[in-house]
């Protein structure tokens, strides 16, 4: 899992993505009014400043065929193992508690590292889990549940 | 004379017990996730800012000051024992800091690092000190047109002095973008909520600034970072420099702490730029530029005199003009307006027991730091033998819990993924993180000044050039836009010679 990886040139990769979001954004603000200068609509500044991102954005990726090619790496696998385990940590706050919450996340989060062992992660997992609960919810006395309930 | 009695008021508010234990351990906290590598202060005063509604503003303030600039001296640590910038000031310490480490010199590396540390940033004090008064008697005569054009330079200043103007340039723009998210202050419609009511009133900066410079940083670092290899022990005598290296490190120093100073003063650029432009400064004037990069002195007590400057001259267009001096400020600033303060010209007059004891709290931490950094160093480099993969699993749960606290909702944890995502594409695609934040924090306050301008003036764009201070604003602007394009034209042509030199061979 953490060696899905992905080599992209990246002036060419950062310019289409700079322009995919600056022509959503622009199609996105159409919807709201531009207004004149003296009185400028809730649409004035979106659309100006997509319009701007397309622009550079577009200047990016076609000046990068000029330019010596230079791939970079795009660690995919650790990306998608760090936004699950912190979606996992919001899913189950609410209903499982804090515990259980910290306790799956760190598990799901120390499985990006190419070391550790298993006996390791569960001992980090509780470790923290308990540390967690100690600092926050005694300690610190924020309001959150602790268990399931 | 009235600085003596400006710090005298100063010194009944900070020497309280509560405000010196707020600042010792704001500072001890702040050298602690300096020396860390893979976490930086930004992260650290995020985390904190949700804790910072149980006490008072004053210690508060303190507090998150003090993590602020003691991270600017424990970056340094891993920067010069293991290559690893524990924050992305102390980059430049790598440069000559680890070849010095490696030919035996960490002590003295360590020990220079701490002594410019404290150099620079009570030089950047001093200018806070004396320059503040001043500057906000020029803000009282600050109208939206001066605001904003003030703003402007902040934004074209940061792009001006990152790798690629246009890649910071792009960066500034998405984050303004990014600003537009949620209920407009003029017209009350909602923009970019995509149905989600959490959204109605923006996107939470302390998301933003943890999914950026927390999630991002930590995908990024997983893997790499490396702190077995650590085996150093450090006695006081070791670290004591010889005469050469005083003689050659003293003049160093205050060249950073002025070009620190500088550019922590003005609003958009500060630590990172000023040690960059401190060492390229340093390498400039040398006679034997050969020896940087192969463990010059110079290169690690120049920038590290700027980078602490910088964070005490950032707080003045932070306190005396409402306008953060770079995006760790921005949080600050942020902190404050949440205690129902509002910096600006009429805080040193309406609070002055505030602002001079913030300032005096800010020696006190100084002088801790020296403490902190120079007899318990070892202390803190059996800490960077954590390794990374413990500390990783926790950070994450850290910021997961400190995002969560902020409105108690766990819609901001997604945020927080989301934006994590998009900050670790655009760093791995070497993209800028910092102006992105500085346009996404500077954006509301800028549209709100360009339509007050626009409505008192009549949608008239001459406002901006028959206001006086506004109009020399803009020109100093125009020349770092034409600073930015004459020098990245040079930088091509140079590349288009040094290419064919290469072919003809």
């Amino acid at each position: 899992m953490t060696k899905l990886t992905l080599k992209v040139n990246h002036d060419l990769f950062g310019g289409l993505l700079l322009v995919g979001i600056g022509a959503y954004a622009f199609y996105h603000g159409q919807q709201y009014a531009l207004g004149s200068l003296a009185r400028m609509g809730p649409g004035f500044l979106p659309t100006l400043l997509s319009a701007m991102l397309c622009v550079m954005g577009a200047t990016l990726a076609v000046s990068s065929q000029w330019r010596p090619s230079s791939r970079v790496q795009i660690q995919l696998g650790q990306l998608l193992i760090v936004a699950a385990s912190l979606s996992l940590f919001a899913l189950l706050l609410r209903p499982a508690g804090l515990l259980t919450a910290t306790f799956v996340s760190v598990l799901v989060s120390s499985w990006a590292d190419r070391q550790i062992t298993w006996p390791g992660r569960l001992l980090l997992a509780g470790v923290v889990a308990g540390l967690a609960s100690l600092i926050f919810i005694f300690g610190l006395g924020m309001t959150m549940p602790l268990w399931w309930g | 004379m009235d600085v003596i009695a400006n710090l005298g008021i100063g010194l009944q508010a900070a020497l309280t017990p509560t405000m010196l234990w707020y600042c010792f351990i704001g500072v001890l906290l702040g050298t602690f996730i300096g020396v860390l590598p893979g976490i930086g202060p930004l992260a650290a005063i995020s985390l904190l800012l949700p804790i910072t509604y149980y006490i008072g503003a004053d210690v508060a303030i303190v507090m998150l000051a003090g993590v602020y600039y003691g991270a600017q001296y424990g970056g340094s640590t891993a920067a010069i024992l293991l290559r690893l910038p524990g924050t992305a000031s102390s980059a430049v310490a790598c440069l000559d800091g680890n070849p010095m480490a490696r030919n035996g010199r960490a002590g003295v590396a360590l020990f220079i690092t701490t002594i410019a540390s404290f150099a620079g940033a009570i030089t950047g004090l001093i200018i806070l000190i004396f320059f503040s008064p001043y500057i906000a008697k020029l803000g009282l005569k600050f109208g939206s047109a001066e605001y904003f054009a003030l703003m402007l330079l902040g934004l074209v200043a940061a792009c001006t002095f990152s790798d690629s103007p246009l890649k910071g340039g792009a960066m500034v723009v998405l984050g303004l973008l990014l600003s537009m998210v949620g209920t407009d202050v003029n017209t009350g419609v909602i923009r970019y909520t995509f149905g989600f009511s959490e959204l109605s009133s923006g996107l939470s900066l302390v998301a933003l600034a943890m999914g950026i410079f927390g999630v991002a940083d930590i995908i990024r670092n997983i893997n790499t970072i490396d702190t077995s290899q650590l085996s150093q022990r450090f006695t006081l005598r070791s670290m004591l420099p010889n005469r050469e290296e005083w003689r050659r490190s003293l003049p160093s120093m205050a060249r950073g702490s002025a070009i620190g100073s500088f550019f922590g003063t003005l609003p958009g650029t500060g630590a990172s730029i000023s040690s960059f432009m401190s060492y390229a400064t340093e390498k400039k004037l040398s006679r034997h530029p050969e020896r940087f990069g192969h463990g010059a002195i110079e290169g690690v007590a120049a920038p590290e005199a700027a980078n602490n400057a910088s964070a005490q001259t950032a707080f003045v267009p932070t306190l005396t003009l409402g306008i953060p001096g770079d995006i760790t400020m921005a949080l600050i600033l942020g902190a404050l307006i949440i205690h129902g303060i509002t910096p600006g010209p009429q805080l040193i007059t309406a609070q002055p027991e505030l602002f001079w004891g913030l300032i005096v709290s800010f020696i006190i931490g100084n002088i801790l730091l020296v403490v902190f950094n120079i007899p318990m160093i070892g202390l803190w480099v059996s800490m960077l033998k954590i390794p990374y993969r413990l500390l990783y699993p926790t950070i994450l749960v850290f910021i997961s819990v400190g995002v969560f606290s902020v409105s108690n909702s766990t819609f901001d944890i997604y945020t927080v993924v989301a934006i994590g995502v998009l900050g670790y594409l655009l760093s791995t695609l070497r993209f800028d993180p910092a102006p992105l934040l500085l346009g996404f924090i500077l954006g509301p306050l800028m549209e709100e000044h360009f339509r007050r301008a626009m409505l008192l003036s009549r949608g008239n764009l001459g406002t901006f050039i028959d206001r006086p201070i506004s109009f020399s604003i803009l020109i100093i602007t125009a020349l770092a836009i034409g600073f930015i394009m004459t020098s990245s034209v040079r930088r091509r042509l140079k590349a288009n010679k040094t290419d064919k030199a290469s072919h003809a061979n």
